[in-house]
């Protein structure tokens, strides 16, 4: 790493001095993606700053849920030693579903790398040891370090301006600026990968809150368990200190309701999911409601002449499969891994980058239309509850599969599956037209997924009719409000939001 | 309905293979360009990214459509608040072409694929199939073209029949050898001299054609490189320059040649309906070429051809390693967070 405290090399044509460092990779977020991308850089010898916004510990909104692959991503970056002895996680061994006719699907999750559990563990726990972990592999992790811009040169990106914790204006240049700052991107904008190609409107929403485990000890507390009512999803997973996060997904328009009435709304959603109800009986220290209904899923390009976007920054699918942590994880280890050979490199990099993202597209695409079936709020039907009652008793790949991402999910929710389910819940009813309507076009949205994932194209705009929901709608980008614009601003910079 | 419109061409001297030098020292040109003129249009020859010769280091001169030159025009264009083009090898889906790009201060921008590679350009892109009549957000309708595209009849009768206003676009164009012994310098030399007259006149008589002013940005100075289909044999040629701005009865307004190095040149042109002045022979190249031309071009076009199918077949073009991406030859406005996605 290399400081300029002067007048900073070419690269902006700034009058005003303006402190600069040059390293081989910038890093903007320091959760998971970001995290992940920096320790695995630096753990490769590459000089790496990372700059957030926050200051750790740091809560954000999450399902936190982690399977056994997501929890091998932590290992695989040197960080699972300090989350396991330092947070002692409640090791979630089984994952079990539960219908409301009784229906249920309770299995074990198949280990990755030796591991056989998942965490669920609260981001204002868990994040602070990602950056810790960074720390220790050799980034210099920068909080409460606001992104000011991205600067360019030459049609390159060349690194960025940020103001430090004191309010100074302090430049980083560096061969790749990796965004990793979240759906609301600030460097997606500088970059002008601001709106998304591809995006899926979202059919439920989020609220969830905390609270002491009543079945602490048991084997429930090693369980991550979902229950499924009429049109509502609910979840609880035990999280550390012997506490649990209850979560419930219903109709997105529910989340107003949450926020106008918590107590009513909590009661109804217990009486809807008697299984729940029952779990949680006799929790205590609840915390408040949080909620979201802004959920959109959306894919952007994530990839260009010296920067790349990677987790929620470079797309976003429903919370509804809990897989936004665990791919975002991967997504930064692989892209470490990706760029730390070739940075210094510019047409190399940007092959290596580019290629990176068509590998990250291939992992993800199949999650992503899995997430847009889950987030319709419809009432379970027939054909998924016959579905569900004879998963895992053939021995073949089953839910857990699906969740922990060890197989695809075509491998799971195979054809001659589908065409069982749909003749079992035809035999035994009730709602037989709807089953044949539901059989249908599942077969055929799955027909066309298939079809899309076997073509195997980049940056693929969609949509798939059954899977891409209609309505989706993107956030403005961000600008610069002009008394805020810098005097001097670097030559071929976009501003971005601060 | 008329109107006037200040250009500027610029005349970079490049290096072989060094693309991302050559782009930075293109931005320089064009801002030093903008400085000096003030034009409302600035134009940089076809390939910015590299002289377009015959080279091991070519192969790995193609960069994504919407890559680092595409990026380099467009943010200029936004910065300086002009229409800036320049060309460069560029992969499109599943193939590389000579593309040339007009960006323009709103974010929009209009493509151009070169109709024919010369020859051993071949090697290393193929021939696209639009016509290079545009319509410019701020120009209007507009002709675009690259290299000997220039030097072709029906390049011309496309843009008559099109009925452009202006003509833009770049040239390349390399010498016979310079450092070739004997009798063959004696050969070459002569040679030397028709392509520098050809070079020369070659932007009026297209001006002529067509009936519309022509702004033609040219490579210039020395470039050491391989002698396509003789192994070990090197070719130092001249990029013979001839950068001009040419009014439609071709009046040259504005000249740079070899001897000028890099550099730029400013001209004010008028906008209005073509007025042609010249028929358009019924003959292939509009300049009236040398043998010594006509018997290299068949071969080296085969031989290219053959070796970038070849090497393509066998994905050996190391643009092959990442996944094929294209952006639509008519990019409409947009604002700076919102670029457009190439998408395969």
């Amino acid at each position: 790493m290399s400081d300029d405290n002067g007048s900073g090399g070419s690269a902006a044509g700034d009058a005003v001095a303006v402190p600069t460092e040059r390293v081989d990779a910038v890093v903007v977020g320091a959760r998971c993606a970001g995290s992940a991308t920096a320790a695995t850089l630096a753990g490769a010898g590459r000089s790496v700053i990372v700059i957030d916004r926050a200051r750790f510990p740091s809560d954000t909104l999450s399902t936190h849920a982690m399977f056994p692959s997501g929890v091998a991503e932590f290992q695989r970056i040197g960080a699972w030693p300090r989350i396991r002895d330092e947070l002692r996680p409640a090791e979630l061994q089984r994952v079990r579903l539960t219908l409301a006719d009784g229906t249920e699907a309770i299995e074990r999750w198949e280990p990755v790398d030796g591991i056989d559990h998942g965490v669920s563990i609260p981001r204002n726990l868990l994040d602070i040891k990602l950056v810790e972990n960074a720390r220790e592999r050799g980034a210099d992790v920068r909080e409460r370090c606001s992104l000011r811009e991205v600067l360019w040169e030459h049609g390159r990106v060349t690194g960025v301006t940020y103001r430090d914790p004191e309010g100074d204006e302090r430049r980083v240049l560096a061969d790749v600026v990796v965004g990793a700052d979240g759906r609301r991107s600030a460097v997606a904008a500088g970059v002008g990968a601001w709106r998304p190609y591809r995006g899926s409107k979202n059919g439920r929403g989020l609220v969830f809150r905390y609270m002491d485990d009543p079945n602490r000890g048991s084997v429930d507390s090693r369980t991550m368990w979902q229950w499924r009512d009429e049109n509502s999803l609910a979840f609880a997973f035990p999280t550390p200190d012997d506490r649990i996060i209850c979560l419930f997904m219903g109709p997105a328009s529910e989340v107003a309701d949450a926020r106008r009435d918590p107590d009513g709304y909590w009661a109804r959603k217990l009486a809807q999911h008697p299984g729940c109800a029952a779990r949680v009986t006799g929790a205590t220290g609840m915390t408040k409601l949080r909620s979201t209904a802004d959920v959109e899923a959306f894919w952007r390009a994530s990839s260009g002449p010296g920067w790349v976007l990677a987790g929620d920054a470079s797309h976003f699918k429903d919370p509804v499969t809990g897989q936004g942590m665990g791919d975002a994880l991967r997504m930064g280890r692989t892209l470490g891994e990706a760029l730390a050979p070739v940075l210094g490199e510019p047409a190399a990099m940007d092959r290596a980058a580019r290629r990176w993202e068509h590998d990250t597209l291939r992992h993800c695409l199949h999650a992503y239309h899995f997430a847009n079936f889950e987030t319709e709020a419809d009432d379970v039907s027939p054909v998924f509850r016959e579905l569900i009652r004879h998963l895992g008793r053939d021995g073949e790949p089953a839910l857990s599969h699906i969740f922990g991402r060890t197989r695809h999910t075509k491998e799971v929710v195979t054809w001659s599956r589908m065409v069982r389910a749909l003749a079992a819940a035809l035999v035994r009813g009730p709602r037989r037209l709807e089953s044949l309507r539901f059989g249908l076009r599942f077969a055929l949205m799955q027909a066309r997924i298939r079809r899309e994932l076997a073509r195997d194209r980049f940056r693929e705009p969609g949509p798939v009719p059954g899977s891409d929901h209609p309505g989706f709608e993107f956030w403005e980008p961000p600008t610069a409000s002009p008394g805020a614009a810098p005097e001097r601003r670097a030559e071929a910079a976009v501003p971005v939001a601060r | 309905m008329s109107r006037t419109v200040r250009l500027a061409a610029v005349q970079p001297a490049l290096e072989l293979g060094a693309v991302e030098e050559n782009l930075a020292h293109v931005e320089e040109l064009i801002r030093d360009a903008h400085r000096e003129h003030s034009p409302e249009v600035i134009t940089v020859p076809e390939s910015m990214t590299t002289p377009n010769v015959y080279s091991p280091l070519m192969a790995d001169a193609a960069r994504p459509v919407d890559g680092q030159p595409f990026q380099l025009l467009g943010r200029l264009a936004r910065e300086l608040d002009c229409v800036i083009g320049g060309g460069f090898i560029a992969t499109r889906g599943t193939h590389t072409y000579g593309t040339y790009v007009l960006a323009e201060p709103d974010g929009s921008a209009n493509l151009h694929d070169k109709d024919i590679p010369t020859a051993w350009e071949h090697n290393y892109y193929r021939g696209g199939d639009d016509d290079g009549v545009i319509d410019s957000g701020l120009l209007g309708r507009i002709g675009l073209a690259c290299g000997w595209e220039w030097a072709r009849n029906q390049t011309a009768a496309r843009l008559r029949a099109g009925r452009v206003r202006l003509l833009l676009g770049g040239m390349c164009w390399p010498s016979f050898p310079t450092n070739w012994p004997g009798p063959l310098e004696l050969i070459c030399r002569r040679e030397r001299a028709v392509q520098r007259q050809l070079a020369r006149e070659l932007p009026r008589q297209v001006a002529r054609m067509i009936g519309a002013p022509v702004s033609m940005p040219s490579h210039v100075g020395d470039v050491a490189f391989d002698a396509p289909m003789m192994p070990g044999v090197p070719w130092k040629t001249e990029m013979v320059g001839e950068t001009q701005i040419v009014e439609r009865d071709g009046t040259i307004l504005a000249r740079l040649a070899y001897e000028d190095g890099a550099g730029h040149i400013g001209a004010e042109v008028e906008l209005r309906d073509p007025e042609p002045l010249d028929p358009i022979p019924d003959r292939f190249w509009i300049p009236v070429m040398p043998a010594s031309i006509h018997a290299v071009w068949h071969p080296l076009n085969l031989h290219g051809a053959a070796r970038y199918r070849l090497g393509r077949a066998r994905r050996r073009h190391p643009w092959q390693q990442q996944p094929p991406v294209d952006l639509p030859d008519r990019i409409p406005p947009h604002r700076p967070a919102e670029q457009p996605a190439a998408v395969e």
